[in-house]
């Protein structure tokens, strides 16, 4: 039992690590993409369609001839690009909304109302049926992703502003006549970075998740560009035909979320045991 | 208990009047008209045309106008007609809504059956190697994308073992085998990051029950060590489970979407796709709204659930 324990924290810290150098590595390799990627990512070769992989064309080549492996590192910038920016987004947004949660209790009842028509959609469903309004393309995917976690983070920051009012330092803050808005930015927002840094790595992993489902279904990014879930669009007609197109940019998919999954997992752990999961 | 239902009901209410209005407003926020959609070049050539088809469609009323007949209509039972078919959009949802229905409560099923054994078992080896490959195992059901698991299934069972659920849809009534060898995919694979999920809670849930003082107590009276895992502290333990089974019904009824897809199924969340792409606005509509309702309504039940399995709830 011991032995278990001790085997499994050891297995724990590298695989933080391991996390955490595998993120760094995705995003400097979408950062340097012209130079890592081997080809153009939209360069057609008509003497090169459905490689497999190997040779020249480490991941295979897609049915335009196009190299499956500079799509992929070309997606990285697509993929994380959108999830980041949707979910800062989201956060600036549900943050501060959460924030003014705690001005009053007016204020928090009618947030809350609204808050609750958003988590009364599954959040795929409410990201497809924005999609489907504001029409395919990276910004619609920006703005769905943005829309499903800005609820999520209101959520958070209200619940640990609540939490946080009934502080002692909050009641001297009051008493010495210090304004409620100064009060909650300049007081209470520092004490509850923690749950708020936990949160934004849990929902990047759902929003890299969100866009490349809705770029799978063909209401996100679209061909030519390419981002992991377009990719896999364009792969899924000839899954049984050429399966690399689809199964590497699904594990980069994979491999992108599980490192936010254990990194977040760390952070809880780290940060605040009590946090909830969602 | 019953004030509370009512409590629930009327807050429930009161979201589902946002939910419609948020639906309609989105359609209202298509870019062109819905005139201009339907005519295409016609629209340009001819005001009067337009005038009248503005007409048809109510849209020479103003906002408030249009969104009180359509919320009377949805009192009704009436969420309009689809463009295309000419069919009521109800219909068209009861139509699907059997696969949809029978591949949600597999999903869920399986993944309870299979979510609580080994969170259960996770706890009890605390610490140990098998809790190790079961957490990690956890995690990896959580990170990996539905519509990617299924592409690697259908690949495996077709390319590798030569076996391939057939692509025409067979309902469960007129042959439960058959039916059931249709579904035995997506169902696993839309119940995947759901069984994750419930692993990890049924854990830590099992564990924070595993150190109360009344399995001491139970041991420190000479209970078997298996009667106390499974009589005292996994009836309590499952309680909170019950509600991330609830938050999970949501990626459950999403999902469907993704999954009906990969495995082109014909249920409710192939009628929305093929709608958003014939731009048959009253059915995308339509479907969103219900499928809300059904997330809301299930959502309702479990809370309620809830309040039957704990007691310490059922006042107040």
């Amino acid at each position: 039992m011991a032995e278990g324990r001790a085997a499994w924290w050891l297995l724990r810290r590298p695989l933080l690590a391991g996390a955490g150098l595998t993120l760094a590595g995705l995003v400097l390799a979408g950062t340097l993409a012209p130079v890592v990627a081997p080809y153009s990512p939209t360069a057609v070769d008509a003497s090169h369609v459905f490689s497999r992989p190997g040779g020249g064309h480490l991941f295979g080549t897609d049915r335009f001839g196009r190299d499956l492996l500079s799509r992929v590192v070309f997606g990285i910038r697509v993929s994380l690009g959108i999830a980041g920016a949707a979910i800062a987004i989201a956060l600036v947004a549900g943050g501060t909304l959460g924030m003014l949660a705690g001005l009053g209790r007016a204020a928090d009842q009618a947030l809350g109302r609204v808050m609750d028509v958003f988590f009364a959609f599954p959040p795929i469903l409410l990201a497809i049926g924005i999609a489907a309004v504001l029409g395919a393309g990276p910004g619609t995917a920006v703005v769905a992703i943005a829309v499903v976690y800005a609820p999520l983070f209101f959520r958070v920051v209200r619940g640990s502003v609540l939490a946080e009012s009934a502080q002692t330092y909050v009641e001297a803050a009051e008493a010495l006549g210090l304004g409620r808005l100064g009060i909650l930015f300049r007081h209470v927002l520092p004490n509850i970075i923690s749950p708020i840094v936990i949160q934004t790595a849990v929902c990047l992993s759902y929003g890299i998740l969100i866009e490349s489902a809705l770029s799978y279904l063909g209401v996100g990014v679209q061909p030519p560009t390419p981002s992991w879930g377009a990719i896999l669009n364009e792969g899924k007609e000839f899954l049984t035909l050429a399966p690399w197109v689809s199964l590497f940019p699904g594990a980069c998919i994979m491999v992108a979320v599980l490192s936010l999954n254990v990194l977040g997992d760390g952070l809880r752990d780290a940060l605040d045991p009590r946090i909830e999961m969602r | 208990m019953r004030a509370y239902l009512l409590q629930r009901l009327a807050a429930m209410g009161l979201t589902l009047f946002g939910v419609s209005f948020l639906v309609f407003a989105m359609v209202r926020l298509i870019p062109g008209t819905v005139v201009e959609q339907l005519l295409g070049q016609a629209a340009m050539a001819s005001p009067e045309v337009v005038a009248s088809f503005r007409r048809f469609f109510g849209l020479d009323q103003p906002w408030h106008v249009q969104y009180g007949a359509w919320l009377a209509g949805l009192l009704r039972g009436d969420l309009g007609v689809s463009w295309l078919s000419g069919r009521p959009v109800l219909a068209l949802f009861l139509e699907r809504l059997p696969v949809s229905a029978e591949l949600a409560v597999l999903s869920v099923g399986w993944s309870l059956l299979l979510g609580i054994p080994l969170g259960t078992a996770s706890a009890v080896w605390r610490g140990g190697l098998r809790d190790g490959l079961i957490r990690v195992g956890a995690t990896l059901g959580l990170s990996m994308p539905a519509f990617w698991q299924g592409a690697v299934l259908i690949l495996l069972f077709s390319l590798y073992l030569g076996w391939m659920p057939a692509l025409t849809w067979v309902p469960f009534t007129q042959s439960p085998s058959a039916n059931l060898a249709i579904m035995a995919l997506p169902a696993f694979t839309l119940g995947t990051a759901t069984a994750a999920m419930i692993t990890r809670m049924a854990r830590s849930s099992m564990l924070d029950v595993l150190g109360r003082e009344y399995v001491r107590t139970a041991r420190a009276k000479g209970v078997a060590e298996r009667r106390v895992t499974f009589h005292h502290a996994l009836r309590n333990a499952l309680i909170p489970v019950v509600t991330v089974a609830g938050v999970q019904l949501g990626y459950i009824v999403g999902g469907i979407v993704v999954v009906e897809d990969v495995f082109t199924l014909p249920g409710v969340g192939r009628l929305l796709l093929d709608a958003i792409f014939q731009r048959d606005y009253p059915v995308v509509q339509g479907v969103i709204l219900l499928l809300a309702t059904a997330f809301m309504t299930l959502n309702l039940v479990v809370d309620l659930l809830y309040t039957l399995i704990d007691p310490r709830l059922r006042r107040g």
